[in-house]
């Protein structure tokens, strides 16, 4: 008998969307699962002794939102859909961590809700192109061979071709595939990060070598992938890690098929550090860098340690001829002189630039 | 718990060794007592009498009849102080007689008697030990003493060993005694020596620790390091609140630290800041903490004459160096070019952006007359000018390799 998906013990669905496609899918695909109905205003059970839960409920705010960005930095102008909560993975160095209290997966089962909202947004003017993504409180594709959220979504999505959604995973499910989207609309996307990273603080991802196995079947179906070099972690040896990943990823794609590429340093709350040991892990060597606090309130490398990591990327993957699509998660306009020699100013700002090379194949 | 807990501490009587009429007054007033003159004359009731009491503390009956039947059963004997051996290891916390007690014992006779235990062969000293010093010195006086056997010491644990009985007993008669974190470790180093460390703070925790004290806690910490750390304490160099952090170092590691701790005083908080720093440079480096301190500029420091309060700052800013290599070469280049763009004395302070994320400088001027504000024009407007301040504004661009 295969173990349960992601560990998933325990199913339980809020009785208000039981009847959901989204909750007959979930309890067809978790059929060893405990399975239970939640009444309404009953609180979520605590959490089963083996396994962890997956909660199917409906989402009462927004679906559509920007990202929680700060002013001091320049953010890629990217909006959330907002299809679910947490990450079944477990990354030592996930934002996920400080946001959620615990490791409840949760899925919103009122697409219908959804749909309407984002109908009502996307449609009000249908000359404006949107570039929007489901990754950013959870993993786009990791909850889809149970949940099918993105297969009902992209089928939505068909009547929306002013829509570019982005789907970023650390898994190499393709299953959304099934769905048949336009490859113009749909941007897959993969996290990224050096060998010894992904080995020692990304717990139950895809290996690299199947996420670019992904990635090379969607570019062979005709789409453009993403790809998201964050967090950059700096550890002894990084130099090689980093080149190695950089190299590693003109073995699978072509830089065509590329649309763009982020670089982001590894920041975090001031309080991740305290919550991974007491988790009682071992806090790795990348946290234990030359820190400071950002104008954001979050922990970030130094700045001219930074700015030699992102050099050094950025250079490797020129040699590979990819340069257009290189952008920053979150840095400062001085980042952006430091290393590219121009701010997103002269793009005519990162969001207008981003969607520029999503939408026309420039290489 | 055998009868010494029966005596419970009691706020003395508030007679001044000044009041004395032979003309000790001014001696006194220099003398340890006359701060604490409840140490001079205190008064202990033994069954219906009243008894002046050289020992440290006014003690009470909590039971006076119990403890009247008791003292009639009890030997009273009259010994040669240098009979005793006064530095028995369960006498953990004596220490030399002062002047007070001399004077005391010269002018009042021995108001209180000490504690032997008698065995076939020499009375052990209970309690007692400083008088017995005292007398020694002062010569040709007895030391008064109650007599009890073994099993009458502590005689709730009688499977106790002796050693154990001995120290418990020396913890009563000091009861109510201003006890030192060195001491509460002597305490501790001497309890388990005789038993386990469970029986050490069952029995004589009691004595010693309040009901849930974290002191408790970290005197067990404590111990796990070698008996030698304990020296850091006794000076004062080393806080009882960094014993975890000390016991957390391998071994190596605590011998490379122990000529800083033995330097400078240490707050828990400085010697935190160290250790993470040191341990944490160290993994960065894959080396072992040790070695990265004997490279680092630590050694030297310690070697030369600086004045403790330099000392202690040097030490902090070289293991800071090691830790954080490239802010700390930022930190020193800002400093540099500031130095070189105002003048001595200037009222203009320089402050690089928080950690450096941007390419600017706060300038805060401070003034409190109107030509004081002209001068640090004048200074800014030099400023503006100097060729250093474009390479100040732009410090972390194309910054150099840290070391």
């Amino acid at each position: 008998m295969s173990p349960a998906p992601w560990n998933i013990t325990r199913l339980v669905v809020d009785a208000p969307v039981a009847d959901t496609t989204m909750a007959a899918r979930a309890k067809a695909a978790l059929p060893l699962a405990q399975q239970i109905i939640l009444a309404p205003d009953t609180p979520l059970p605590a959490g089963p002794d083996h396994g962890r839960t997956l909660h199917i409920k409906a989402h009462k705010g927004r679906f559509l939102r920007p990202c929680p960005a700060t002013r001091n930095y320049r953010c890629c102008g990217y909006q959330i859909i907002h299809i679910g909560e947490n990450c079944p993975m477990d990354c030592s160095y996930c934002i996920l961590r400080a946001y959620f209290r615990d490791r409840t997966l949760t899925a919103f089962a009122n697409t219908g809700a959804m749909f309407e909202e984002l109908g009502r947004a996307f449609g009000r003017d249908r000359t404006r192109t949107f570039r929007v993504g489901t990754g950013q409180f959870a993993d786009s594709l990791a909850l889809e061979p149970i949940t099918g959220h993105t297969r009902e979504l992209l089928g939505f999505l068909a009547a929306y071709p002013n829509v570019i959604l982005e789907l970023k995973s650390k898994t190499a499910d393709l299953t959304w595939m099934e769905a048949d989207p336009h490859p113009d609309r749909v941007l897959p996307a993969w996290s990224l990060n050096a060998p010894a990273i992904v080995a020692a603080e990304e717990r139950d991802t895809a290996p690299l070598e199947a996420r670019l196995a992904a990635a090379k079947t969607c570019a062979a179906a005709g789409f453009r992938v993403c790809l998201h070099f964050d967090p950059i972690c700096r550890y002894p040896g990084w130099e090689t890690g980093y080149g190695a990943i950089a190299d590693m990823i003109f073995d699978y794609l072509k830089p065509r098929d590329i649309a763009y590429l982020s670089m982001g340093s590894f920041r975090c709350l001031p309080e991740l550090p305290g919550r991974l040991l007491a988790e009682g892990r071992a806090l790795p060597a990348y946290m234990l860098g030359e820190f400071t606090l950002g104008q954001d309130g979050k922990k970030r490398l130094l700045r001219p340690l930074r700015v030699e990591q992102f050099r050094f990327l950025s250079d490797r993957l020129a040699r590979h001829g990819f340069s257009r699509g290189l952008y920053f998660c979150m840095e400062s306009d001085e980042v952006w002189r430091e290393v590219f020699g121009h701010t997103t100013r002269s793009l005519g700002g990162l969001s207008a630039h981003l969607l520029d090379v999503a939408c026309n194949r420039g290489g | 718990m055998g009868r010494f807990c029966l005596y419970r501490y009691r706020k003395p009587p508030g007679r001044r060794p000044g009041d004395d009429p032979n003309g000790e007054k001014e001696r006194f007033r220099k003398s340890e007592a006359f701060s604490r003159p409840w140490l001079f004359l205190q008064f202990r009731h033994i069954g219906a009498g009243v008894t002046p009491c050289q020992d440290d503390n006014t003690l009470q009956y909590q039971n006076r009849r119990e403890n009247r039947k008791h003292i009639d059963t009890v030997q009273q004997l009259f010994l040669h102080p240098r009979d005793l051996d006064i530095d028995a290891p369960h006498l953990f916390w004596t220490s030399p007689p002062d002047t007070v007690l001399l004077w005391s014992l010269d002018r009042l006779g021995q108001t209180t008697p000490a504690l032997v235990v008698t065995t076939d062969g020499r009375p052990i000293l209970a309690a007692g030990s400083r008088r017995a010093a005292a007398l020694r010195e002062l010569r040709g006086r007895p030391l008064a003493a109650m007599a009890v056997t073994p099993d009458e010491l502590a005689e709730n644990d009688p499977d106790q060993p002796l050693g154990v009985r001995l120290g418990l007993a020396y913890l009563a008669s000091n009861l109510g005694r201003t006890v030192t974190e060195a001491m509460l470790v002597a305490a501790g180093r001497y309890f388990t020596a005789q038993t386990t460390r469970e029986d050490f703070f069952a029995l004589a925790g009691p004595y010693v620790f309040a009901p849930g004290d974290r002191l408790a806690r970290l005197v067990a910490r404590w111990l796990d390091l070698p008996p030698a750390c304990d020296a850091l304490l006794v000076s004062g160099h080393v806080p009882l609140g960094a014993a975890e952090l000390l016991a957390d170092c391998a071994a190596d590691t605590l011998e490379a630290l122990l000529p800083l701790l033995t330097a400078v005083r240490w707050s828990r908080g400085s010697l935190g800041n160290v250790l993470t720093w040191l341990t944490e440079a160290a993994r960065l480096g894959g080396e072992r903490p040790a070695a990265l301190l004997a490279r680092s500029d630590v050694p030297a420091l310690c070697a030369r004459e600086l004045s403790p309060n330099d000392l202690a700052a040097g030490i902090v800013a070289a293991l800071r160096r090691l830790r954080y290599p490239a802010t700390t070469t930022l930190e020193a280049r800002f400093a540099t070019l500031s130095r070189q763009l105002l003048p001595g004395g200037s009222r203009i302070k320089l402050r690089p952006s928080q950690g450096f994320e941007a390419d600017t400088v706060t300038v805060e001027v401070t003034v409190r007359r109107p030509a004081e504000l002209a001068k640090a024009a004048a200074e800014l407007a030099a400023m503006a000018a100097a060729p250093a301040l474009p390479r100040l504004l732009t410090i972390a661009r194309d910054a150099e390799e840290p070391a």
